[in-house]
């Protein structure tokens, strides 16, 4: 497993074999923030949208039963383009192919929390540390529960020009039936916004790029 | 024990440091004019050198506060619609020691929970016109529409006296002169009220070896207490050359023998120190070189080989020797003196005799 941080401290993962890294975690209200603050392209009533869908828990106070409302839910695609744009132009979603190859590998991996500890200490920024250790404290048996693939959001995804939504949320959230590796979820509008989708970005590894751990 | 001198310095110079913080948001657009109207009256109101910054929510950038009233039409534009977000501020702020913050704006700060029990949250004032700032942080401060004053209540607390001393001490010489010698009970102690400045090098006549405790009375009625350092000794100040004629005087004067005035012609006593025939109705010093130099308070005079000197004493207190002091309080010079027996400092008499000695070749006389 090699490791990267974004520019808002949270850390990237990339697999053995993957020419792509992908974000931990779904991206944070905490990283959207630093957005907002840093480009001043959205205000408070912008924000206000989405936090009237899932509303915004302090890294400081989250338990397992909110550990959704740390992840920023409700935007469209577009948004999160700009999103990517500012964390680095290299970003951008995943495909339906590399979302379901990474959660295929960590489906199968026992997570173990003592594993987590070398990227706990990585870290460079307080807040991702601790969101880390507390989500390590939840019980999670694999790794695509603690990153949240299976449990977390539904996570916008590409296919081709279109976007869509790959996940399986715990149905306290978001009730569902849905197999991330059998059903890629539809949104009925692309204008309306929607409290369980979120999303994690991928970079793609260059040839001979070292990594920061 | 016997006293001994102990020089001692007291820092009590710079008032809390302030930052404002102002909302230019959607939530605060509507009362951006009394936001700026009540950031520039408390920024008129706090000592500059205490003003930190002036911030948005939103933006880490400090903007100069000497320009708020001129470019706050600017500065809103700039930062106008911005997310209400205190984090990018906070990373600023959150190293310098001792900062009051002063959030000024209007509707939530989404991400104020995110510094719930940090120390500089419990030094912030959250200022609304109507919608809270902190609806997640009950036990935040919150003023809602409130006046300058009434923040500033919250956000100064300064120092409105100082009192400084001991029973087993007492001061001989200091540099600030807004401190002044009190007589109490127990002895005597420096005073100091409203001053300018606060800070304060004393030497003490001491029987103790730490420094004498300062009490601090603030502007709201609170006290609590500072101990001064330890420091090195004052330089001592230069010597002035008397010239021959005036040497001749004071020889005349330990000799308690009249002398003919330089200034008058005149004869005087021999403990006259200020001629009242010049026709200047204070009359001037018997010796023209410090007269020259307006010298005021104790004056010590040294007769040994050659011409004699003078070095001026700027302070109201004076050690005579070891264990005694002479000490102006009000019109009056007192000698102080200090018994072994109770380990404190008593008045022992009210009069000073000009050219009292201090040493074989050194006197001490009051101008």
């Amino acid at each position: 497993m090699r490791l990267w941080f974004d520019k808002t401290g949270f850390p990237l993962l990339a697999l053995p074999g993957f020419g792509f890294r992908a974000h931990l975690l779904p991206v944070t209200k905490l990283q959207l923030e630093r957005f907002l603050a840093d480009t001043n392209e959205f205000s408070d009533s912008w924000y206000d949208e989405l936090l009237l869908l899932n509303e915004r828990m302090s890294h400081r106070r989250f338990a397992d039963q909110t550990r959704e409302q740390l992840f920023a839910t409700g935007l469209f695609p577009h948004e999160i383009t700009q999103f990517a744009a500012w964390l680095g132009l290299e970003f951008r979603l995943p495909t339906v192919e590399e979302w379901r190859a990474l959660y295929t590998v960590l489906d199968r991996l026992e997570f173990n929390p003592a594993q987590l500890q070398p990227i706990i200490d990585a870290c460079p920024r307080a807040k991702p540390k601790a969101i880390l250790t507390q989500l390590a404290t939840c019980g999670f048996r694999t790794w695509a529960e603690f990153t949240l693939m299976r449990g977390g959001l539904v996570e916008w995804v590409t296919n081709g020009q279109k976007f869509v939504g790959l996940g399986c949320p715990r149905t306290s959230f978001q009730p569902n039936l849905w197999d991330p590796m059998l059903d890629t979820i539809i949104p009925l509008s692309l204008t309306e916004r929607i409290h369980f989708f979120g999303f994690r970005l991928v970079s793609d590894i260059q040839p001979d790029e070292p990594a920061e751990q | 024990m016997h006293p001994v001198l102990l020089h001692t310095i007291l820092r009590l110079d710079k008032s809390a440091p302030v930052a404002l913080v102002l909302d230019a948001s959607e939530s605060a657009a509507e009362h951006w004019p009394a936001i700026a109207q009540l950031g520039a009256e408390l920024l008129d109101n706090l000592p500059p050198d205490s003003i930190h910054g002036v911030f948005f929510l939103g933006n880490s950038t400090n903007y100069p506060p000497t320009k708020l009233k001129t470019a706050q039409a600017e500065w809103f534009t700039e930062n106008k619609a911005r997310a209400s977000l205190i984090t990018p501020v906070f990373d600023v702020l959150v190293a310098v020691p001792d900062l009051r913050v002063v959030i000024i704006g209007n509707g939530r700060i989404y991400d104020l929970p995110d510094w719930d029990g940090e120390p500089i949250l419990e030094r912030c004032v959250f200022v609304d016109f109507g919608q809270p700032l902190t609806p997640d942080l009950p036990s935040a401060h919150r003023l809602s529409a409130p006046s300058a004053q009434a923040v500033l209540q919250l956000i100064r607390d300064p120092v409105s006296q100082v009192e400084l001393g001991a029973p087993s001490a007492i001061p001989v010489w200091w540099d600030n002169l807004d401190y002044r010698p009190v007589e109490t009970a127990t002895g005597v102690i420096l005073r100091a009220e409203n001053a300018r400045q606060l800070t304060v090098r004393v030497t003490w006549l001491t029987a103790e070896a730490a420094p004498p405790t300062a009490k601090l009375t603030l502007a709201s009625g609170k006290t609590t207490s500072a101990l001064p350092e330890m420091c090195a000794a004052p330089p001592e100040p230069e010597w002035i050359e008397l010239s021959a004629e005036e040497t001749t005087l004071l020889k005349s004067a330990l000799a308690r023998q009249q002398f003919k005035c330089l200034l008058c012609g005149a004869t005087h006593d021999w403990d006259t120190v200020r001629c009242l025939e010049t026709g200047s109705i204070l009359g001037q010093l018997v010796y023209p070189c410090l007269d020259r130099i307006r010298a005021t308070g104790f004056v010590v005079l040294r007769l040994a080989n050659g011409p004699a000197r003078a070095r001026l004493h700027r302070a109201s207190a004076l050690q005579l020797s070891r264990d005694s002091v002479a000490l102006k309080l009000g019109h009056k010079i007192c000698i102080w003196r200090f018994d072994v027996n109770t380990g404190r400092w008593i008045r022992q008499s009210d009069s000073f005799d000009q050219y009292t000695p201090l040493s074989n070749d050194t006197y001490a006389i009051v101008v």
